[in-house]
């Protein structure tokens, strides 16, 4: 150990700021000023951080190495055949026909729209469960308050459109919020907490990101897996004419209290 | 081409592009390849069914490893499989901070890695390696897990640290360290240059 290194206080915020710049770009700001930081210090510190970077250069060879089971991709490519997307009725061409003239002469029109707009309520709800579901340890908030209109303003800012957070009455406390991501579109997430610090999780989105009405009475809605069981949590989703909301949490009477 | 043609074609695209990533990324994080393929086709399964709310391709990356990162978390919870944490307050005390020249070869040691990894926590292993093996930036990591960016750079950090420490444990109850490369571990090119 080198004199300047033993006499150095700030050894361990050093070696702590130089290892959480190692992952980061080399463009990065962070990065450049820890690099100054490392050049100050002398010969020692900066055989430290080559060997940081030869060490990010041997974990990202070796974590790669792995064999792919070579049918994988061809066992992939089955799924979209295997298992449609689609319920019964959508899954063939000549069904479809028969089903739409079927619908069509019953007057069914109606229905056929709302059995598609139900299965697209569906993948809100399980893209909203799956949130929920595994942010349920992590209270990462990135505005938190319990008062609506600073989280409205504080949200914002940070998705691109106006942030409205709906009441949800008295048994639901309002903890804040962050932005997050409901497949690929952004939306407004806020924390709700009930009685006993039991968590609901409040999506807000854009009716058109998701092909839905944007006026919706309050439903529930349960999800299923793949696999066909269903989700431990329903969802209720409504729309209020420009917003489409998805709240989340064990079905118990606080969530049933939201329903109409 | 109608909806359900389109689909498939990309559905099809997302399969070539990025099956492999992805299972070289599920069976890091689970450390078993039955387990990761089972995800992997999950994942893919998911990503069939949800395919109409994928507008923009350029996302198909990050939409991809979302879910798959969905389903390890459930399955972590309905198999109660959740990786104990091996001591790694405690690790956190004492750990040797800087990397060694026996960390480096230990890595090259394919099981070494991989019991390494699997004795890291869920929140560590995640970021980590999003960044070392999916590639992704730390911003991004930060966004997709809704997480600040300092907490990311930290948990890496902490996930390097503990992973050095790992390594170099294994590789001294292996009988390994130190002459690593002369053993039965297999060097890449660039380590076999380096002399011990």
């Amino acid at each position: 150990m080198s004199l300047i290194e033993s006499n150095n206080a700030d050894l361990p915020e050093l070696r702590r700021a130089m290892g959480e710049a190692a992952a980061l770009p080399p463009d990065d700001p962070q990065r450049r000023d820890v690099e100054a930081r490392v050049s100050a210090q002398g010969a020692w510190a900066r055989q430290e951080w080559e060997r940081l970077l030869e060490e990010n250069e041997c974990l990202r060879a070796e974590l790669r190495r792995l064999n792919v089971p070579a049918d994988l991709e061809h066992r992939l490519l089955q799924v979209a055949s295997l298992a449609p997307r689609r319920r019964w009725w959508q899954r063939r061409s000549a069904l479809m026909a028969a089903a739409a003239a079927v619908l069509v002469l019953a007057g069914g029109v109606n229905l056929y729209q709302y059995l598609q707009h139900r299965s697209r309520l569906q993948t809100i709800a399980l893209l909203a469960i799956n949130n929920h579901l595994n942010h349920l340890d992590d209270d990462y908030l990135s505005v938190e308050t319990s008062d609506r209109a600073r989280l409205e303003a504080g949200l914002s800012e940070q998705v691109s459109f106006p942030v409205r957070v709906p009441e949800l009455g008295d048994a639901f406390r309002l903890c804040g919020g962050r932005k997050c991501a409901l497949g690929s579109h952004a939306v407004a997430y806020s924390l709700w907490l009930g009685p006993g610090g039991k968590k609901y999780s409040l999506f807000q989105f854009l009716p058109g990101d998701f092909d839905v009405a944007s006026e919706m009475s309050r439903r529930l809605v349960h999800a299923t897996e793949p696999a066909g069981t269903e989700h431990p949590c329903p969802a209720v989703i409504w729309a209020d004419g420009d917003f489409g909301y998805v709240l989340v949490g064990q079905f118990d009477e606080r969530l049933n209290s939201v329903l109409p | 081409m109608s909806r359900v043609e389109s689909d498939r074609k990309l559905y099809e695209d997302l399969v070539r592009r990025h099956a492999a990533d992805l299972y070289r990324f599920a069976h890091r994080l689970c450390g078993n390849a039955q387990i990761a393929e089972d995800l992997v086709q999950d994942s893919f399964c998911e990503a069939w069914r949800l395919i109409q709310s994928l507008r923009d391709p350029l996302q198909a990356r990050a939409w991809l490893f979302q879910i798959l990162r969905y389903r390890y978390a459930h399955a972590v919870r309905d198999r109660s499989r959740r990786v104990q944490p091996t001591g790694g307050a405690e690790l956190l005390d004492q750990i040797a901070e800087e990397p060694g020249q026996d960390v480096l070869d230990a890595l090259s040691n394919r099981e070494l890695l991989q019991q390494a990894l699997d004795a890291l926590e869920g929140h560590y292993k995640e970021p980590f390696l999003m960044v070392f093996l999916d590639g992704l930036r730390c911003r991004e990591v930060a966004e997709a897990l809704d997480l600040p960016l300092g907490t990311v750079l930290s948990r890496i950090h902490r996930a390097r640290q503990l992973l050095r420490q790992s390594l170099r444990r294994l590789a001294e109850s292996d009988g390994v360290c130190g002459k690593v490369v002369a053993g039965r571990l297999s060097p890449t090119p660039r380590q076999q240059k380096r002399p011990l």
